[in-house]
């Protein structure tokens, strides 16, 4: 018998991989004048899977035997995925062109990255799950790399690559395990077999989901396995430092938040105070750390480290009746956050054209060379702390707002979280105010058409989510992962 | 006519001018600035004129839906507590803006950010609805930061950190506890809201009450500030330009005391009577540790930013005697202060442009060079200490009154207050304007025309309060006794209560 | 005790010796080749379950392609073959580890299914059964593993290559 495939389900899968071959093919063809050609067809390529999205709004469509799902919840991650990987390409332009790296070789590798965050939210079964998490990570590990004449980029792409393979086997083996527990790979079914009665398997079974999470632990840069997030994305090529800080580790979080919501749910009694100390821990150490730093993009590591942190708050308050509202918080904080990040890296590709130390200090008088991005720099960054009036406040208003309501631990969760908020104000405000109030040097900075466009979008998007939060907070409720 | 929203939103109109026009002449930023202000004052005496004095409740009730899914709403609303503190936003603004005629870097951020404080601070003091308030709230931290950032005076940066950041900390808390409010509110109503008349309703047990009064009042506090939250005050007063210690001092001060009277009082009526006590005495100290700092002062400046302590101390102490005329007079005094530490900051600015020194020991014997300046000073002086005749006589006399009924000790010493704010302020005077000519100063120009256009409403608004004070506590008195009475009627409870239980 | 545990037994010594072996050997070339043997073990275990199509893919491409890759790789690119000076001397530090995960696993597993009371059901698996499935339900992500070695290789191509002076 043949099971029939959806192709409509899968269609921006497909349009993507396909995109991503012609652009290896193309660009053998061209000279090397015009090997950043390959930027526009890969945008095209991506435009088009995205569109192809869209007409999946509303679907419901299960294919390959249940192990691939395209529902509310996976289009708008996958609408998200492409948006921020059409941003990275405006991003990438004129880096990779000026900087003679392999361009065409870069948009594949990014391209395929992006393939693996496209499926990842539609993957609803271990083995699907661990291999888009790996096609996510394979070329991202190598871009990172990609400044080869610089030693810390081949630090970033080693230590990055060593990390994320010990991390993927000791996911793999918990899959293993959890699979001989169930019975199955099937996240639905795991959940099912889960909830009955385990017997003496139930140790196992609970140390299976540890090791999962450890895996993920490691990709979202949670504390203790935040290591190596700092020297990664200063090494790495500023853009692929955004992807990596916005759409890996979102991918990261999608399929986290498919497993402990779906497959693991029943076990939350036991995993939610480890997701409570993982939070706790990562904020604070991301937070406290970031304190002292000098570099611009070592700073917004930390930051994402700490911002990790609260994006996990939601996950310990699982099993205290406000499931769906946990969700909802942590699907809307991980876009809110997409969007303030990677306005900031935008700015900082700006920036990095004119000093590639990128420490603060090179912000200095920015305000006066390039008001536009100045401005958009402090948006984002108010927002990154969370204050009003920008996208982030709701962001944290939604997680606090699930933690209140969970009570118990969540209200002491919520407390440790506004103690961090505060923290970091001192270290997000740093950056304004090298811009704002530093005297710098004063000379007319020219950034790309493409990276202020992004900019200026970005900081339009915060503070229009701020004016109106239902445009983001508006579908993750929508989604049918939870609860029903 | 939408009163309120139309205040409100009214100065923004003039962000995206000065936001976007990047060549614009600095001339015609301050144009635009103060014209977009003035209109919005002028609105505001609309605003006044639909007021009814009559009506003790919120008036002029405005409601949107903001964000449905969270219940969130755009509501705003007028009473007596919050008229005149909306009268006096929209007077101190264009005058703060008719005196920073010595900024001269980047002009048209500097009018920015003014009007979008004011819109800020508006949005303050007329939501009902608690989020509202609070997003409002928060927004003007950032545009005061700038302020006090970008052109206050020496030490100005770490002034404008203390201040965004106290204020940050302060306010986090505030979240939670509105959150935690919504919370119980979905639990009880059935449906979260934010809406303060709603959770008015809210059965609380006491402990919580009492934590949620705490995590409010740290907000207002480090606001009003309260000793020992004040020690960010006298930087960023220090440090600030002259318009933002105007601004600090007249308005954003002001959005504490505010809020303990609409929020505090109202919501946790219960855990007010419980903290009465440690919040007067905590306000009692304020006003005399404020006064006798001030009094060791060199720096003018300083001098009256502790002033500010003091005078704060005051009104958080009518309000919380949980009388009549205890909290007119501390609204009175909300008011009144905006306007006379709002003219001695404006004072001292113009003084400063002159002299370029704030230092006592360097002033003295201006009074003849600058005859003006200084009649303007003594005035604003004196008002500030509440001579009979001017304003502040009557919101302290009430204050005192006030206190005096409810607890006779809290009132006496309160009464040194006054004692001391006179010894200080007049110590200050003769040692800014009299004394031997000064040599150095000689030559200086008196008061432009454009300053005096800046000082004479406040002059002139001082001595209108002082005679006539009815005019603004007919329209105050009804409100307070309303709060009064919600007050009183738990603390009767309560002791029907005890009795019941004994 | 049956034949196939007997079997199991075996394999697993031989196969654990070589292990260890491989870690201690001075010779990167000997630890190649102990890995050979660690890694024939392993696909005999599959064999002993019942597993013939992963068993044989074990062998075919662990010990026939990847540790010739590895010798091929060594002689290339002259590698000292010896002690390396890499070996940051935490010898220590690795046993303690490697015998806590050791035993945390062994008592795992043993606690959930008990030494000796559970009677393994072998599933035959045919390779046809197993062909079947990865073209029909994981036919996705077999696809999206072929991405990934491309990728893979692309990257390396690009990391690898020398960088030409104009």
């Amino acid at each position: 018998m043949n099971p029939t495939i959806d192709y409509h389900a899968i269609l921006p899968e497909l349009i993507l991989s396909g995109t991503l071959v012609v652009v290896l093919v193309v660009d053998v063809f061209l000279r090397p004048p015009r090997k950043w050609l390959a930027m526009p067809l890969s945008f095209a390529g991506v435009l088009a899977a995205f569109v192809a999205t869209l007409t999946l709004i509303g679907a419901d469509r299960t294919t390959f035997g249940g192990s691939y799902h395209v529902d509310p919840f996976a289009v708008l991650f996958k609408v998200f995925f492409l948006s921020v990987a059409m941003i990275v390409l405006f991003l990438s332009l004129r880096y990779f062109r000026e900087g003679r790296y392999y361009q065409g070789e870069y948009y594949f590798l990014l391209l395929s990255s992006v393939l693996g965050c496209v499926m990842m939210p539609s993957s609803r079964d271990l083995l699907m799950l661990f291999i888009s998490l790996e096609l996510v990570s394979a070329p991202a590990f190598l871009i990172a790399a990609f400044r080869k004449n610089d030693p810390r980029s081949n630090e970033a792409g080693l230590k990055f690559f060593l990390i994320g393979v010990l991390s993927s086997a000791v996911m793999l083996y918990g899959m293993s395990l959890i699979y001989g527990v169930t019975g199955s790979t099937n996240l639905y079914e795991i959940g099912k077999a889960l909830a009955g009665h385990l017997g003496g398997q139930e140790t196992l079974a609970l140390a299976a989901i540890l090791f999962v999470v450890t895996g993920f632990a490691f990709k979202v840069s949670a504390f203790p396995f935040q290591f190596w997030a700092p020297d990664t994305y200063e090494g790495a090529p500023v853009p692929v430092t955004a992807f990596l800080a916005s759409a890996s580790k979102a991918a990261g979080f999608t399929g986290l938040l498919q497993l402990m919501f779906v497959a693991f749910i029943h076990q939350a009694a036991f995993w939610g105070p480890v997701f409570a100390a993982f939070s706790i821990f990562t904020m604070s150490i991301g937070n406290l750390v970031a304190l002292q730093q000098r570099q611009a993009v070592r700073l917004l590591a930390y930051s994402s480290i700490a911002q990790a942190g609260y994006m996990l708050l939601p996950f310990a308050l699982a099993g205290h009746g406000v499931d769906k509202e946990a969700f909802a918080a942590a699907v809307t904080y991980i876009l809110i956050y997409a969007i303030m990040n990677l306005g900031a890296f935008a700015v900082v590709v700006a920036v990095s054209r004119k000093s590639s130390a990128l420490l603060i200090a090179d912000f200095a008088g920015l305000m006066r060379n390039a008001p536009l991005l100045a401005l958009a720099m402090t948006i984002f960054m108010v927002s990154l702390a969370g204050v009003p009036p920008t996208a982030g406040f709701w962001g944290k208003f939604f997680v606090f707002r699930a933690g209140i309501d969970a009570g118990g631990i969540g209200i002491a969760l919520a407390v440790v979280m506004v103690v961090n908020s505060v923290i970091s104000l001192f270290y997000y405000l740093a950056i304004p105010r090298q811009m704002i109030l530093v005297e710098g040097p004063e000379e007319p900075m020219r950034s790309p058409a493409l990276v202020t466009f992004v900019a200026a979008l970005a900081a339009a998007a915060v503070i229009a989510v701020f004016v109106y939060p239902d445009l983001i907070a508006h579908f993750p409720p929508l989604s049918t992962l939870v609860g029903s | 006519m939408p009163w309120l929203s139309v205040t409100i939103f009214l100065p923004l109109i003039g962000v995206p001018i000065l936001l976007f026009w990047r060549g614009i002449p600095d001339p015609v930023a301050r144009g635009v600035a103060l014209l977009a202000s003035t209109t919005t004052f002028v609105v505001s005496l609309g605003l006044l004129g639909a007021f009814d004095a009559s009506t003790p409740g919120y008036q002029l009730v405005e409601r949107a839906t903001w964000v449905r899914s969270i219940g969130l709403q755009y509501l705003v609303g007028v009473d007596g507590v919050s008229l005149f503190l909306v009268m006096l936003t929209t007077l101190i603004i264009p005058i703060g803006i008719l005196a920073s005629g010595s900024v001269t870097r980047n002009v048209r951020l500097f009018m920015a950010c003014s009007l979008l404080l004011e819109t800020a601070v508006l949005g303050a003091f007329l939501s009902l609805d608690l989020l509202l308030f609070f997003v409002f709230f928060e927004a003007l931290l950032f545009p005061m930061y700038l302020l006090i950032g970008m052109w206050g005076s020496g030490r100005r940066v770490y002034a404008a950190v203390k201040f965004f950041l106290f204020t940050m900390f302060g306010s986090a808390f505030l979240l939670v506890a509105i959150l935690f409010l919504f919370s119980r509110a979905s639990g009880q109503f059935g449906r979260g809201t934010f809406e303060l008349t709603k959770l008015q309703h809210l059965s609380l047990p006491p402990a919580t009450e009492r934590w949620l009064f705490l995590a409010f009042f740290i907000a207002f506090a480090v606001k009003v500030p309260l000793v020992p939250l004040h020690t960010w005050l006298p930087d960023a007063h220090t440090e600030a330009p002259t318009k933002g210690s105007i601004i600090l001092a007249a308005l954003l001060l002001k959005t504490g005391t505010y809020g303990l009277i609409r929020f505090n009082l109202v919501l946790f009526p219960e855990a007010s009577h419980y903290f009465a006590n440690a919040v007067s005495i905590l306000a009692l100290v304020g006003i005399i540790y404020g006064a006798i700092v001030a009094m060791m002062q060199s720096d003018l400046k300083r001098l009256i930013a502790y002033s500010s302590v003091s005078h704060l101390g005051f009104v958080v102490l009518g309000i919380f005697a949980f009388t009549q005329q205890g909290m007119s007079g501390g609204v009175l005094q909300m008011v009144n202060h905006g306007i006379s530490t709002g003219a001695l900051f404006l004072l001292v600015g113009l003084l400063y442009d002159r002299t370029h020194t704030r230092q006592l020991d360097e002033l003295g014997g201006l009074a003849d060079i600058t005859p003006l300046l200084a009649g303007s000073f003594m005035v604003a002086a004196l008002s500030s200490i509440g001579l009979p005749g001017l304003n502040n006589f009557v919101g302290e006399f009430l204050v005192i009154l006030g206190t005096f009924t409810a607890n006779r000790a809290f009132g006496v010493l309160a009464a040194t207050g006054v004692v001391l704010g006179a010894i200080y302020l007049l110590w200050a005077y003769q040692r800014t304007w009299h004394g031997p000519p000064n040599e150095r100063y000689r030559g200086l120009a008196d008061l432009s025309r454009v300053e005096i256009t800046a000082v004479a409403p406040l002059l002139v608004v001082m001595l209108v309060l002082g005679v006539y004070p009815k005019l603004l506590l007919d329209r105050i008195n009804p409100t307070t006794n309303k709060i009064v009475q919600q007050v009183q009627v738990v603390r009767h409870d309560q002791r029907l209560l005890a009795r019941g239980g004994g | 005790m049956t034949g196939q545990e007997y079997a199991f037994v075996v394999l697993a010594l031989v196969g654990t010796v070589g292990a260890v072996r491989l870690v201690t050997a001075k010779n990167v070339v000997h630890a190649a080749l102990y890995l050979v043997v660690t890694l024939a073990m392993v696909g005999s275990i599959y064999l002993v379950l019942g597993a013939e199509f992963v068993g044989w893919v074990q062998i075919l491409i662990y010990v026939g392609a990847i540790v010739i890759l590895f010798l091929f790789g060594l002689m290339l690119t002259k590698a000292p073959i010896g002690r390396e000076s890499l070996d940051n001397q935490q010898r220590g530090l690795a046993l303690l580890v490697a015998l806590a995960v050791l035993a945390g696993l062994v008592f795992l597993i043993q606690d959930a299914f008990h030494w000796g009371d559970r009677k393994m059901n072998l599933v035959h698996n045919t390779t046809g059964e197993v062909g079947r499935s990865i073209f029909q339900h994981y036919v996705l992500p077999f696809e999206a593993v072929s991405f990934i070695l491309l990728a893979a290789l692309i990257g390396a191509v690009v990391l690898a290559r020398r960088e030409e002076r104009e």
